[in-house]
């Protein structure tokens, strides 16, 4: 059990695809392995269909949350920053994982960007946002986590995800109601790479990835890399993986806003703390309504929404 | 009000504030060269007044650039305000480091007091930490 937390330049590959024992995992490992200096573990794992908001941003201005629930979407609040992403079968994410001092964003993307130009003929280019873009469509977005003694990066790649799904299920009905000072996506169009190369693959990617991975770091093993179980670590992440599927975190986590709506001449102004109502203004002639203080945002939800659509037929 | 302030290695600064009262309070936040650093913050995440933090504890985070930093207490302590203005205006932390971004305030022991001056850096002896690790951290 404990060779899994040994130091030094190794590739990990999540068995998972369930975005929470994923997160879970990876905040597990970054916290818990023997980092050494110079050296970089690469962690590899994709999710099943999931919407995952960076640790201060609100799910509601920055998805459709009932979309999501009605399709069983998981929702998924992650440590790091960052904006909003969509990630299904066709998404391969990575981590890289170092000692605080080692952490450096534009090397990892560099790797990255040279071995993919490389093996794939492609001309993928790092933003200053430390996006990576072919031409003018992103396909890879960053994000990462600095503790004390650990730091990590992560960012997605799209192979083959379904940009269709993407679409709707990062378009808020709530964008335009929320004003808070939660960190915003930045939204961009996407491409996958397969789309601009149809030999592009998931399996092809993540080989070819492996190998560079090591010789970057000048790793003359070429077989350092495992793949994980995360079931046989269910004890040790099991705490990161409640917190990271609890409505306390993915809800109540969210920065303080105001939602407002205004049907007719009337505008009603819904402030909420750490997910539960604390004031609300102007509702007092809307008989229907059954919005108080204390409530939790997340659960009154759907009738704050019917508000909204009642508001169409007046 | 204003006395010397002591340095973190991990770039914090503290500060006592004038002791009139009977309980001797200080004050943090990050230096200059840890906001440069960061870049931009976007978002701030501060404790409650009355929570209690020992030395090197996680007492608030900060998101800037898409990343998401802690920042360590220098010193034992229990919060006695925090900066209100960086709900708003994050980027203060950014624009005015040792002044008006400014962090947290806490209550200390006279132990603690102590221990300031005798674990923590100088102005003077950061600085020349700064210079000696120049390759450390590019953000």
């Amino acid at each position: 059990m404990q060779a899994i937390l040994r130091g030094g330049n190794r590739v990990l590959i999540s068995r998972s695809t369930n975005v929470y024992t994923n997160l879970a995992l990876e905040r597990y490992l970054a916290e818990n392995i023997k980092h050494e200096d110079k050296t970089r573990l690469l962690i590899l794992w994709r999710n099943k269909p999931c919407v995952v908001i960076g640790r201060y941003q609100n799910p509601f201005a920055e998805s459709d949350v009932s979309y999501l629930a009605e399709n069983q979407i998981d929702l998924a609040r992650r440590y790091s920053g960052g904006g909003t992403c969509y990630h299904d079968l066709g998404n391969l994410n990575m981590t890289i994982l170092t000692t605080r001092n080692d952490y450096n964003r534009k090397k990892n993307l560099q790797w990255v960007v040279n071995t993919l130009n490389q093996a794939y003929d492609l001309n993928l280019h790092i933003t200053d946002r430390d996006d990576v873009f072919l031409d003018k469509y992103k396909v890879t977005g960053s994000a990462s986590r600095l503790e004390r003694l650990y730091a990590y990066h992560h960012f997605t790649l799209l192979i083959n995800a379904d940009l269709k799904y993407l679409r709707r299920t990062l378009k808020s009905p709530d964008q335009s109601n929320i004003q808070s000072k939660a960190t915003m996506s930045v939204r961009s169009s996407v491409l996958n790479l397969s789309d601009r190369n149809p030999k592009i693959t998931y399996e092809k990617t993540l080989e070819l990835l492996i190998k560079s991975f090591l010789q970057w770091n000048n790793e003359s093993n070429m077989s350092n890399y495992d793949y994980i179980d995360p079931l046989l670590y269910e004890e040790q992440i099991k705490n990161f993986e409640s917190e990271l599927k609890s409505e306390k975190f993915l809800f109540q986590g969210t920065p303080p806003f105001v939602y407002v709506i205004k049907i007719g001449a009337q505008t009603i102004e819904i402030t909420v703390d750490n997910g539960i109502i604390t004031d609300i203004k102007g509702n007092d002639s809307i008989s229907e309504n059954k919005l108080c203080r204390g409530q939790l945002f997340h659960s009154v939800h759907n009738q704050i929404q019917q508000l909204k659509t009642n508001d169409l037929s007046v | 009000m204003c006395q010397e302030r002591y340095f973190t290695k991990k770039h914090e600064w503290i500060q006592l504030l004038d002791a009139n009262k009977k309980s001797i309070e200080v004050r943090v936040g990050i230096s200059d060269h840890a906001q440069r650093a960061l870049g931009d913050v976007v978002y701030c995440e501060l404790p409650s007044v009355g929570a209690k933090f020992k030395r090197d504890d996680t007492f608030a985070t900060l998101e800037s650039v898409k990343a998401v930093s802690d920042c360590y207490m220098p010193i034992d302590g229990e919060i006695s305000n925090v900066n209100e203005k960086l709900k708003s205006e994050a980027d203060l932390i950014n624009k005015s480091p040792y002044e008006n971004g400014w962090l947290i305030q806490a209550f200390i022991d006279d132990k603690e007091k102590k221990n300031i001056s005798s674990t923590l850096m100088t102005e003077k002896q950061y600085k020349q930490f700064l210079e000696t690790n120049k390759e450390a951290g590019d953000h």
